[in-house]
């Protein structure tokens, strides 16, 4: 059918005709995206070691703004979502380990799990949409109303004026954030086990300190702060790759939330392996 | 040689493409200093695209821009950073940074590529500011001002780093006749007080024939330079039936073709 064409062909190739064709245009799509990010991700070294030397064309107000956008203004919805999750964690663990007799043990269920991994999780999950998003729109439409144009005419790097603040915004905020979600999930899973397992809070507590480990901590908030590069590096550069288009900037966000999350899910499964080796 | 007498920008054999797609080809003129130059013709005839080649960012296919003597796509990335540093651009749609204020705007250039105190930022800023006629919208957002304006907030930027050329993306699109006028006044006075050479892309022929020196007619057929002169002495003298008809649509009126 026509639309299935004009969806899934490649725009500017001929439509394969056998299967060698296909894995050979899906991989140079492959290396050329690689090599997109590569170039990116240095792009952005650069600029930080530019930064350091005192050249870089980043003003502190803008890095100010962006650290307020990115952490502050993000504290609502992450302890929202992190109390909630943490109070289903506890409430699903304590249906299994009920039948055990090992309520007690949701305290540490919930503090292990939050901790080491999902508090970064959720909260790189809810950044990519709200943040990264956010990069892809502002940077999209600055490309469309022609700013990074400008910029580009007055000597001054876009990645520097631009990126660079969204970055470090990102990657000081969010181990912050990691944090704070992890207190509230915990929070959250202390709630339930007072309302419902009739847990006292100082019990709770005991459990919970008991059962988390500085390796736990230090792995989730590395955790936190890589997520914070991935979804700053996605929406930045599908912004800064956007179409000149409405359109285009629609593409662009949406490309940015799915390159944010599946960048997040993939460097954990990296990361899981990596310090599974390392027996941490 | 004297530098006053080697053309300010060149263009020789320019042939500029998106990927595949050709937009101009061969295209060769000369624009002097001090001249008001307008690059002219009809709509999507590629006379944006050639500015943001002589602008410095879309490289030619093939083909030379030569400023002051030095081919500003052969040369490396920190010549051809210094050649750009020496323009000033208004865009076609002002390209103001939407969070910041007229003034952060106009003072943006100044704070990131130099090292001039504040107080001396801020005289320069009023300067430009003043000279486009707008001395007290120093605290609003391009949100909260007209479209004329953003033009002349744009053209203050453009300026305050005191550039050798200017460049104008279609300066009067979107605006009616009296702001239009009132920009070509603006440009004039540039052109006269300071002597910057002024490139100017439009299809206003009003602006044309009001304030172009010299000026070159890009053919949509051809994709080339269907004329090049004063767009006054190429009325007169042009054969081609499509450039007199171009030309006087809104100067010498309908009629001067049709008779």
């Amino acid at each position: 059918m026509k639309w299935r064409e004009q969806i899934f062909r490649p725009k500017s190739t001929v439509s394969p005709k056998n299967f060698r064709e296909s894995v050979g245009n899906i991989a140079f799509y492959a290396a050329q995206h690689i090599a997109q990010v590569t170039r990116f991700v240095l792009q952005i070294f650069v600029a930080i070691w530019n930064m350091l030397r005192g050249r870089a064309s980043l003003r502190r107000i803008d890095l100010k703004i962006e650290i307020d956008k990115a952490g502050l203004r993000a504290i609502p919805i992450v302890c929202l979502i992190s109390f909630m999750i943490g109070m289903i964690m506890a409430f699903v663990g304590n249906m299994q380990l009920k039948m055990f007799g090992a309520q007690i043990y949701v305290a540490a269920l919930v503090a292990i799990s939050v901790v080491r991994i999902m508090g970064a999780i959720m909260t790189g999950i809810i950044m990519a949409g709200r943040t990264g998003a956010a990069y892809a729109a502002e940077i999209g439409s600055m490309r469309v109303n022609q700013e990074i144009d400008a910029l580009q005419t007055m000597g001054v790097s876009p990645i520097e004026f631009l990126v660079l603040p969204r970055v470090l915004a990102l990657t000081i905020t969010m181990p912050i954030l990691t944090i704070i979600s992890d207190i509230v999930a915990i929070a959250g899973g202390m709630f339930v086990a007072m309302t419902i397992m009739n847990v006292s809070m100082a019990e709770y507590w005991r459990m919970t300190i008991d059962w988390i480990s500085f390796n736990n901590f230090g792995v989730g908030v590395l955790h936190g702060w890589l997520f914070g590069w991935v979804i700053a590096i996605a929406g930045c550069m599908c912004g800064m790759r956007a179409e000149r288009t409405a359109d285009g900037i629609g593409r662009a966000t949406t490309r940015a939330v799915v390159a944010g999350i599946v960048g997040c899910v993939v460097m954990t499964a990296i990361l899981t392996i990596i310090f599974n080796w390392l027996d941490i | 040689m004297n530098r006053k007498d080697v053309p300010c920008i060149c263009i020789q054999n320019l042939t500029v493409a998106y990927d595949d797609r050709v937009i101009v080809r061969d295209l060769n003129f000369n624009i002097n200093r001090g001249d008001i130059f307008v690059i002219m013709g009809m709509s999507g005839c590629g006379k944006s695209t050639v500015m943001r080649s002589m602008i410095g960012l879309l490289p030619p296919k093939s083909g030379r821009i030569i400023i002051d003597g030095i081919d500003m796509w052969a040369a490396n990335d920190a010549t051809r950073n210094d050649i750009v540093s020496n323009f000033g651009v208004s865009y076609q749609s002002g390209a103001l940074f939407s969070s910041m204020t007229v003034w952060e705007n106009v003072a943006l250039p100044l704070q990131l590529k130099t090292n001039m105190n504040a107080s001396a930022i801020n005289k320069r800023v009023r300067e430009k500011l003043s000279m486009v006629g707008l001395d007290n919208s120093d605290d609003l957002y391009p949100s909260e001002i007209s479209g004329g304006m953003i033009k002349r907030v744009a053209i203050a930027r453009a300026m305050v780093m005191n550039p050798r050329v200017l460049f104008f993306d279609e300066p009067s699109a979107g605006l009616d006749p009296v702001r239009s006028a009132g920009l070509d006044k603006i440009i004039l006075d540039i052109n006269h007080k300071t002597g910057t050479t002024i490139v100017m892309v439009t299809h206003d022929l009003s602006s044309i024939m009001n304030i172009a020196t010299n000026s070159v007619y890009i053919d949509i057929d051809t994709q080339s330079v269907g004329a090049y002169g004063a767009p006054r002495d190429i009325l007169k003298t042009t054969k081609n039936g499509e450039i007199k008809r171009f030309l006087s649509q809104n100067y010498g009126g309908k009629n001067e073709t049709t008779k």
